[in-house]
């Protein structure tokens, strides 16, 4: 050991080291666990602290180069209960969301303003650049600078709060706007609303509230599935395939158990072979189940091999290297369009994986749903003057890049039921899924989630949680695994690539007659999420345009690259770029106008869903349905008008814009993407939530709901605040612990405002209905429905009125004593759609192919956003990662399967210091079946931006591109085949 | 972190070099790159911070600037400069306050653009042993410890770059600077580290390593466009 000595947070501190020993791992040791993991070379900033008043990664520095300096982490700043005003900043204009990077972000900025109290917005995203956000775009951590400056330098900072836009439409209509009519001059981060007359004015709902998390984050606190100290706590490694597709033929792992600090070596055999479907889905998970803890057979580079569990990360990194496996290296395929060919290697060719469509081609599922005749479209379609429209396109893997990785934490408590904290979207999933792969009762069995440092659908899996609970129930000690974030690319989870084909039939009236919509999904070595990713796709991509002949058909197929999943949009982002880069293509072709075109072909107020109820888990034959579900709100047209306006939609026409004459290798061009996305799976999505009323008049809601970092936690409990006329504060919510509360499917399917907040709501008014008839009571009056609650009293008609301290006091003390407490649960019948127009500028280097993105802005109906704030942060952050799948994120293997950029930088996503000027705009419309008006709004902002930066791109140097991402050779290829460069 | 086994921080440069003499032994400057190596080592590491390696001086238009500089320092120091431009530019802040002058010299990226930006400005890397030598003739040994650099900082300067994203380690990069009444040219990302273009230099004869974000062909091709950018920028 190598005794160190330094100043931490202003106190001298001694301590010992390890030479390999970071300086975060030593500072988490003490303590400091707003010190975060994001990856061991440092870019994501995660664990950034202050190192002699500087930002450092701490991850690149040995705790021995430490010595003898100064360090600081936020913990510093938290010397009294009331946030420091750059903590309050932050959490006044909603800055975090998930706040896993928070402490890095306050303390860069506490660094920044000491050197300069007034830093321009480069200076600050120049700070900003060495903390990897995936979840904000930035947006408003710029702002919490800016205001964290101003409170610092005395300036009084105004409330934060939405920009109130008059409309530009009237009752829907489509609207041409202004163009000398210039967009609202306010803060990027500031959502544009413009109201609903629909919508009543509410105490609550809809306010910019501060989310119910914000002192923990800003504080650091101890929040995080990692930030927990166990006694005698094991760490796992895992053992990952270096191989593509190959046979294990022998394991010998005698030297590993014999490696002193070694507890377990798990691997194929010893580990009970029960065959399982990872993806956390509702029971029962679509087959085929076709995965095991350890098999005898990889189908991946990073594949499970074995695990060790061993007294330290390293000792079990070191053992894991002393496994021997001899492998029978199989050939591979990752082309989703080669793997069904024949001669290709066959990918589950195991006894025991049953409901495999055609196992010797390697086709999971084939997937099929119509509406009228398509094939007779096509085939009259000259007779009928009709035009035919055919286009493939190829869409991508890439990865959802939480900062904070997958982690799971067993361990068996008093009463020997396994515990496991984890970070999962799904913890009511994962308790089912896991139980019978450790050959254990559902009841003993506890699944705790803490806050989670982002998911975006990574985290719908029950990916590692099967593998601590094997581990601490053999070694019966608590037992830590965390994926590094080579890991995280190679053996999690990714989005699908796909091979899309559309074929639309176009009448003379320029009208759609049919939609054919043939998908290739690859859903690599394993189902999970392949069977219900490629039906929503086929759902995204057929339902916005109405045409009457409509036909989905895909071939989800095995391949060898590592395993996609869930990611936000699921499904639709790939959909929609080729959706509407294939309208955008028939509009030119016929020589229309591209938005005028769609228009007279989107869906409208009323219009059917017509082939919504035919695809999904619960799909309905046509027999079986009294009538198609139906569009009952929409704010589309005003989406458009003010996306429009927003990003200067005229200046297409202008050719000194165009081609600017100062930059002769500059083309501007302007795209254009019309997106509608699903809340929630109808039938399916459950959520529950109880709530109890507490002495002092607060109350104690529980939810299984998951917040990833959305809000949503801040979102319910708005609503059932709204409902009992109380304060956000007094809502102390909690979120989420298989034993203590009510079920939920989890987060995922843009369900939990939507779903979990109509649970909420429901448990609030039973509540009510109590609170009500208890303050009857106490008034003497004898109609308790008439008496109203607010302001955190109970008002009868005559104007008198009690506390809710005063009937939590009675209730629980008084007289006729009970508990008075609220419970429901709700599943929907609806799917309302959020709409929403996407529009993105870019330039293009003729010379290089090399596209800038200069500005995204998204208007969207997302009915009644119940928190404004979080809502458009949710689509800031969704537009961002939008445009990491549109431009630069990829993943790129070797020939062997091997994946070859997998670290930040290599695989690149956006910093602080690049982003584009992202502009977001709320319009509001009623949706009936939604708690107070709310739709979805965590996933349609993944959908627009790739087709709308392709349309950008075609507009600006007239060549179609119909494969992403739009890399500098790519578009320098397109444009020389094209004859443009 | 790499699985080092050992380390050591030296006073003074007899004491490191008597160090960095037993083989198994590795020069630490910032760390970015040998902590942020996972495979497993038994290395150890001998730390350069307590050398007293972190001066700046500028005389008649010359930096002399020790190893031990971190980026951040080089790109307030030289902010406006192209050396402060391709600082700024390396790393991202919470990774530019730890790298090293001497650092990025050694490392010797096929991308780095302060490397290449130092190649265009007449670089002179310095030595412990007290020998010197011009950056343009040969990227450094790692087994030499380097204790500073000095480099033309002033003149015109011009960078080209072709990435992903703005931000985005560049694919291919190309750096002037005019010194006196010549034009210095280097590029980056067409050989395994960045190359000077001397009056005689081929481009075409160059042959780069493809890899996904750019082929050979692509980064020949870019090459040459921005380097007749440079050129007619500074002409």
């Amino acid at each position: 050991m190598i005794p160190i000595r330094f100043t931490l947070n202003g106190k001298p501190l001694s301590t010992s080291c390890l030479a390999h020993d970071s300086l975060r791992t030593i500072l988490r040791r003490e303590g400091m666990f707003s010190v975060h993991f994001g990856s061991h070379s440092g870019e994501t900033g995660a664990g950034a602290i202050l190192l002699d008043g500087k930002l450092v990664s701490s991850d690149v520095v040995l705790a021995a180069q430490a010595d003898g300096h100064d360090i600081v982490t936020v913990e510093s700043l938290n010397t009294s209960p009331e946030l420091h005003p750059i903590q309050a900043a932050f959490t006044a204009v909603g800055a975090f969301q998930s706040g896993y990077s928070a402490g890095a972000m306050i303390l860069g900025t506490l660094s920044l303003l000491k050197r300069n109290p007034d830093p321009t917005e480069s200076e600050i995203r120049d700070m900003l650049s060495g903390i990897l956000d995936r979840e904000t775009a930035y947006v408003k951590p710029v702002e919490a600078v800016m205001r964290a400056a101003a409170l610092m330098r005395g300036d009084v900072a105004e409330p934060f709060a939405p920009a109130i836009l008059p409309p530009l439409t009237q009752h829907g209509n489509a609207a041409r706007y202004d163009e000398n009519d210039a967009p609202p001059v306010v803060s990027a981060a500031v959502p544009r609303l413009i109201p609903s007359r629909d919508v009543p004015d509410m105490a609550v709902v809809g306010k910019p509230e501060i989310k119910v998390d914000a002192v923990r984050l800003a504080k650091g606190n101890p929040a995080f599935t990692d930030d927990i100290d166990l006694r005698n706590m094991l760490y796992a490694r895992v053992l990952r395939s270096p191989h593509a597709h190959a046979r294990i033929v022998e394991i010998d792992d005698s030297e590993a158990r014999s490696f002193p600090g070694v507890h377990a070596v798990l691997h194929y055999w010893n580990t009970a072979r029960v065959k399982y479907a990872s993806g956390g889905q509702s029971w029962p998970n679509p087959h085929p189940h076709d995965q095991v803890s350890f098999d005898n057979k990889v189908r991946h580079v990073g594949d499970r091999v074995a695990v060790v569990a061993a007294e330290t990360p390293e000792i079990a990194e070191a053992a894991c290297r002393l496994i021997k496996v001899t492998y029978e290296v199989l050939p591979a395929v990752l082309d989703e369009r080669e793997t069904m060919l024949e001669g290709a290697p066959v990918i589950h060719d195991e006894a025991d994986t049953t409901e495999i469509h055609d196992r010797d081609r390697n086709i999971v599922h084939h997937i099929a749903a119509k509406r009228g005749d398509p094939d007779a479209a096509v085939a009259n379609a000259d007779a009928n003057g009709h035009k035919v429209f055919t286009q493939t396109f190829r869409v991508h893997q890439v990865q959802q890049c939480p900062i904070e990785p997958h982690i799971s934490i067993a361990w068996l408590d008093e009463d020997e039921r396994l515990v496991i904290r984890t970070a999962t979207q799904v913890p009511f999933h994962a308790r089912r899924m896991v139980a019978p792969l450790l050959d254990r009762d559902i009841k003993d069995i506890r699944v705790v989630k803490p806050r989670i440092g982002g998911g975006f659908g990574a985290k719908q899996e029950m990916l590692i949680e099967d593998i601590v609970g094997h581990l601490a129930q053999v070694t019966r000690r608590p037992v830590r695994l965390e994926l590094d974030r080579s890991e995280e690319f190679i053996g999690s989870r990714t989005r699908h690539p796909q091979t899309l084909t559309f074929t639309s039939v176009v009448d003379g009236d320029g009208k759609l007659v049919s939609q054919d919509l043939y998908i290739i999904g690859n859903t690599g070595p394993y189902g999970t999420h392949g069977y219900t990713v490629q039906t929503v796709a086929g759902l995204r991509g057929l339902t916005q345009y109405n045409a009457p002949n409509k036909r989905f058909r895909c071939d989800v197929v095995y391949t060898n690259i590592p395993v996609p999943g869930a990611y936000r949009g699921y499904g639709a982002p790939q959909a929609e770029f080729a959706l509407e880069a294939h309208m955008e293509d028939i509009a030119r072709s016929l020589g229309e106008d591209v938005i005028e075109f769609k228009r007279r072909n989107w869906l409208r107020l009323g219009d059917e869903l017509n082939i919504a109820p035919h695809l999904g888990e619960r799909a309905a034959s046509d027999e079986e349905l009294d009538e198609y579900p139906k569009v009952l709100s929409t704010g589309l047209e005003e989406c458009v008008a003010q996306a429009l306006r927003e990003i200067g939609w005229h200046r297409r026409n202008d050719p000194a814009w165009k081609a600017p004459a100062d930059r002769p290798n500059i083309r501007r061009g302007l795209g254009f993407a019309y997106c509608m996305h699903g809340t929630a799976i109808p039938f399916l999505d459950m959520g529950g939530c109880s709530i109890k009323l507490n002495d002092d008049g607060s109350f104690n809601m529980l939810v299984g709901a998951t917040d990833l970092g959305t809000g949503a936690d801040t979102v319910l409990g708005q609503i059932a605040a709204e409902v009992l006329g109380v304060p956000l504060e007094d809502i102390k919510v909690y979120s989420s612990d298989t034993d203590m509360t009510p079920f939920d499917t989890g987060a995922y399917a843009s369900s939990t405002t939507y779903i979990s907040g109509t649970a909420a709501m429901r448990a609030a008014e039973a509540a009510r209905a109590r609170i009500k008839e208890r303050a009857a009571m106490l008034l003497g009056i004898e109609q308790p429905c008439s008496i109203e609650l607010r302001d955190r009293r109970a008002y009868a008609p005559d104007g008198r009125s009690v506390s809710m301290e005063e009937i939590a006091l009675d209730s629980l003390h008084m007289q006729e004593q009970e508990q008075i407490m609220g419970t429901a649960s709700y599943v929907s019948p609806e799917c309302p759609p959020p709409f929403a127009a996407q529009v993105v500028e870019v330039e293009v280097d003729i010379d290089t192919g090399q596209v800038t993105v200069v500005k995204m802005a998204m208007a969207v109906d997302c009915g009644v956003a119940i928190n404004p704030v979080t809502a458009s942060g949710q689509v800031e952050g969704g537009m961002l990662q939008a445009l990491g799948y549109a431009h630069c994120e990829e993943y790129a293997f070797d020939s062997d399967g091997r994946m070859v950029n997998d670290s930040f930088g290599p695989y690149h996503i956006y910093r602080a210091d690049e982003v584009p000027e992202t502009v977001v705009y709320l319009v509001q419309t009623m949706e009936d079946s939604g708690p107070f008006g709310a739709k979805a709004v965590a996933e349609i902002p993944k959908d627009g931006v790739a087709p709308a930066m392709r349309n950008a791109i075609l507009d600006a140097v007239g060549v179609a591109m119909n494969e992403i991402p739009f890399t500098p050779e790519r578009v320098w290829s397109a444009m020389r085949a094209a004859g443009t460069a | 972190m790499p699985l080092i086994a050992g380390y050591h921080r030296p006073t003074d440069l007899t004491e490191a070099l008597d160090l960095l003499s037993t083989p198994g032994r590795i020069a630490l400057a910032g760390g970015t790159v040998i902590n942020a190596d996972r495979e497993p080592s038994d290395l150890e590491v001998v730390d350069l911070q307590s050398l007293n390696l972190d001066d700046i001086t500028v005389e008649n238009g010359v930096a002399q600037v020790g190893a031990m500089v971190r980026l951040d320092n080089l790109a307030h120091t030289f902010s406006g400069d192209l050396i402060g431009e391709a600082s700024q530019r390396e790393l991202p802040s919470t990774l530019r306050t730890l790298a090293t002058v001497g650092g990025t010299v050694g490392a010797a990226m096929r991308d780095s653009l302060l490397l290449t930006a130092m190649l265009a400005s007449a670089c002179n890397v310095h030595y412990a042993d007290g020998e010197s030598a011009p950056l343009t003739s040969a990227i450094p040994s790692a087994n030499r410890l380097i204790t500073r650099v000095d480099f033309v900082a002033h003149g015109e300067w011009s960078i080209h770059s072709t990435a992903r994203t703005p931000k985005d380690t560049p694919i291919v990069a190309a750096v002037g600077r005019r010194i006196g009444d010549r034009l210095h040219l280097a590029i980056s990302g067409v050989a395994d580290t960045p190359v000077f273009l001397s009056d005689t230099t081929d481009l075409t004869s160059l042959e780069p390593r493809g890899d996904f974000r750019g082929s050979a062909e692509y980064r020949l091709d870019v090459a040459q466009t921005l380097v007749r950018r440079i050129e007619k920028e500074l002409a």
